[in-house]
């Protein structure tokens, strides 16, 4: 098996990535917040594991997970807090002031020499369970398989439940689920809540398997590379967003061989054309194809 | 659509088809042996980003040396090949990379990265989990003793000490440090201070600017204000052009010194690089027979990579990695990682760029012809004084 160790390796990134997506699309797709904010608790989560893992002996994977959440899910509530506490303030303000944090943590993370500055945070140790060591690429993808199931398990019972129907109500018109007696608030808020902490345990994991985290986890690039995928995969599933950065994660690699320059113009031009001619994401083309065909078949 | 294929004038076709495959399967019974496999160097370096530039001349060096060993019959038998990848100045994609070149590509041994960042990202990656060896070929701030680990380019006491000195015997009293933010500037600083405060001088201003600065008017109003008689900087690209630039032309009066000054850099500095001093274990004037006939091979096989051979682009510890990797192999009869680790440590070469190496045992480190350097308008390098060759104080040997 270790010689498909790379391989693997892919797969748990690609499974990381996932739950970065599914915060997103819990956050964006299901509650219209519209967030650029998931790199910066996706680096939070990960710098948390490397401080705690690099000063301390603790390598306790639970316990690790568990400082992460806290820590994404405290900033969260703060923020979630000043967003959407008051008055209604709209997607651009939301989408801007995530956008100056995740801008924020990277600068901070690229200055201050607690977080290693330019460095990051290096040789973080194997995660344990029970006390023993995961130290193969197996038994991290496993870990990571483990914790994206309960995520995305966990996301499809919320969405599917009475708050979810609210969630879709506060996404589809703010002013009218007020109206109707709502609290928009704890809505926004509690999502915000929950979408900070899976963002977070992303990060965590990111720092057990890859081993080390740096200022780039936590910036601008990451954060939107998100927002492309449920972008492109069609906000308002969990599986569309899903296949979109798996197949877009996969090209990557190779592309970065064989265009390096070229391949991140290609995908800018990709999310320009996505949302002009489809604004609900690729996963919505086999039915504007078959709408289009019937038009035709109509004349 | 023809059905019937088996026409008139098919009878002599199929008779031709039939005649080259019973051919191609005599040549193929008959083929001689098939060459023994050939052995994988995986070659891991910034070819984007903002060291695109040495990655550049790191893959022309790197074929050019293959190439070199090639030509010669090989390692052990076999020939070398090499397999690039590209580490865009971003540690994420290091070890994405690193890890292809060790779990699916299965190379013998990897040469590579360019800025600390990215050697403390790959070296788990690549050394400890991926029980593979590393050879990092970069003048570097010191303190890698990781098992499978071997430092090929010049240590801090190299670098830096020969030029302190010397700035201390021309009189400057009063040093300012500036560097980028993270590991290399940090530590290569910590020993300039070490040696400018044994040696009877003074720390007037200490520095960090950020590694993505383009603007440097703040910390080139601090140096200019403090008037020391000596700047030791080590303001990494991109921000090293504009920083020097803004210093000279904002009138300072004391004498520029840092670690990676030489042809490579001068050109990218322009005319205010005249005068910058530091220490080397290469520059272009070095005399031997060896290097000069290297170096100008280099330049005609390698027209691409034109100007880019010069020791802050790591040029010639590519160069000797390859080689010492190539002896250690040798010594141990294997490419096998643990039997190569430990014929390392006694691996020395009696010719190589800028003139004979050798590890010194215990240290991971390189004993190395150094040379104290001054750089001119042109862009060119004028070597002060050879300083013959210096061990390092790293690792068992720490000083």
């Amino acid at each position: 098996m270790a010689g498909n160790d790379y391989l693997t390796q892919i797969v748990t990134r690609i499974l990381i990535y996932g739950i970065l997506v599914l915060s997103v699309e819990m956050c964006w797709g299901q509650t219209g917040i519209f967030t650029f904010g998931q790199a910066a608790l996706f680096g939070i989560g990960g710098y948390v594991v490397g401080l705690v893992t690099t000063k301390s002996t603790i390598t306790d994977i639970g316990k690790l997970l568990l400082v992460a959440v806290i820590a994404g899910a405290l900033v969260g509530l703060v923020l979630g807090i000043f967003l959407f506490s008051g008055k209604r303030v709209g997607e651009l303000y939301v989408a801007l002031v995530t956008l100056a944090i995740s801008y924020i943590c990277e600068r901070l993370a690229n200055s201050w020499t607690l977080l290693g500055s330019g460095n990051g945070i290096p040789g973080i140790p194997y995660p344990t369970i029970f006390g023993r060591e995961i130290g193969s690429a197996m038994g991290l993808f496993f870990l990571t398989f483990a914790v994206f199931a309960i995520a995305l398990i966990l996301c499809i019972i919320i969405v599917n439940s009475q708050f979810g129907l609210t969630m879709n109500a506060v996404r589809d018109d703010e002013e009218r689920a007020e109206f109707f007696g709502y609290s928009r608030s704890v809505v926004q808020i509690a999502i915000f809540v929950f979408s900070a902490a899976l963002a977070a345990s992303g990060g965590a994991l990111f720092a057990v398997s890859e081993g080390f985290v740096s200022p780039s986890m936590s910036g601008l690039a990451l954060s939107t590379t998100t927002v492309l995928w449920v972008v492109l995969g069609g906000r308002g599933t969990f599986y569309g967003p899903l296949i979109a950065l798996t197949v877009l994660q996969v090209v990557n690699i190779q592309m970065q061989n064989a265009l390096p320059s070229l391949w991140p113009i290609l995908v800018g031009f990709m999310l320009l054309v996505t949302m002009i001619f489809l604004p609900k994401g690729l996963t919505s083309l086999p039915a504007k194809i078959r709408e289009s065909r019937r038009k035709r078949v109509q004349i | 659509m023809n059905k019937n294929i088996f026409k008139k004038g098919s009878t002599r076709r199929n008779t031709a088809i039939l005649a080259s495959a019973v051919a191609m399967l005599g040549a193929l019974t008959f083929a001689p042996a098939q060459a023994a496999p050939t052995v994988k160097i995986g070659v891991l370096t910034d070819m984007t980003g903002a060291f695109g530039i040495v990655g550049k001349s790191n893959k022309a060096v790197a074929q050019f040396t293959i190439n070199e060993i090639n030509k010669s019959g090989g390692v052990l038998g076999r020939k070398l090949e090499m397999v690039l990848a590209d580490s865009a100045t971003d540690p994420a994609v290091a070890t994405q990379v690193a890890s292809k070149l060790v779990n699916q590509d299965k190379v013998a041994v990897v040469v590579g990265g360019v800025a600390s960042f990215t050697r403390v990202a790959i070296r788990d990656v690549i050394a400890k989990r991926g029980k593979t060896l590393y050879i990092w070929p970069a003048s570097y701030e010191g303190n890698e003793c990781s098992n499978n680990v071997w430092n090929t380019g010049s240590a801090p006491n190299q670098q830096v000490d020969p030029v302190v000195k010397h700035l201390l015997a021309q009189g400057k009293k009063t040093f300012y440090l500036a560097g980028s933010d993270y590991l290399y500037p940090r530590n290569i600083l910590a020993r300039v201070r070490q040696v400018v405060l044994a040696g009877g001088g003074s720390i007037v201003g200490e520095e960090y600017v950020p590694l993505d600065m383009t603007d440097p008017s703040n910390l080139v109003s601090k140096v200019l204000a403090s008037k020391a008689d000596a700047l030791f900087e080590v303001v990494v690209l991109p921000g090293t052009g504009p920083f020097i630039k803004g210093v000279v032309d904002g009138g300072f009066k004391g004498t520029i010194a840092g670690t990676l000054f030489d042809e490579g850099i001068n050109p990218i500095i322009g005319k205010q690089a005249d005068g910058l001093i530091g220490a080397q274990d290469f520059y272009l004037p070095v005399a031997d027979a060896f290097t000069k006939a290297t170096v100008a091979k280099f330049n005609k096989q390698h027209p691409e990579a034109a100007g880019l051979f010069s020791a802050t682009f790591n040029a010639p510890a590519w160069y000797r990695s390859i080689y010492l990797w190539k002896a250690a192999v040798e010594k141990a009869k294997s490419f096998d990682t643990a039997k190569v680790n430990k014929a390392m440590d006694s691996i020395s070469l009696k010719q190589s760029i800028g003139g004979p190496v050798s590890f010194a045992p215990g240290t991971k480190h390189l004993n190395l012809p150094m040379y104290l350097g001054k750089s001119n308008a042109d862009g060119s390098n004028t070597i002060l004084k050879s300083l013959g060759t210096i061990a390092p104080y790293e690792c068992a040997k720490k000083q």
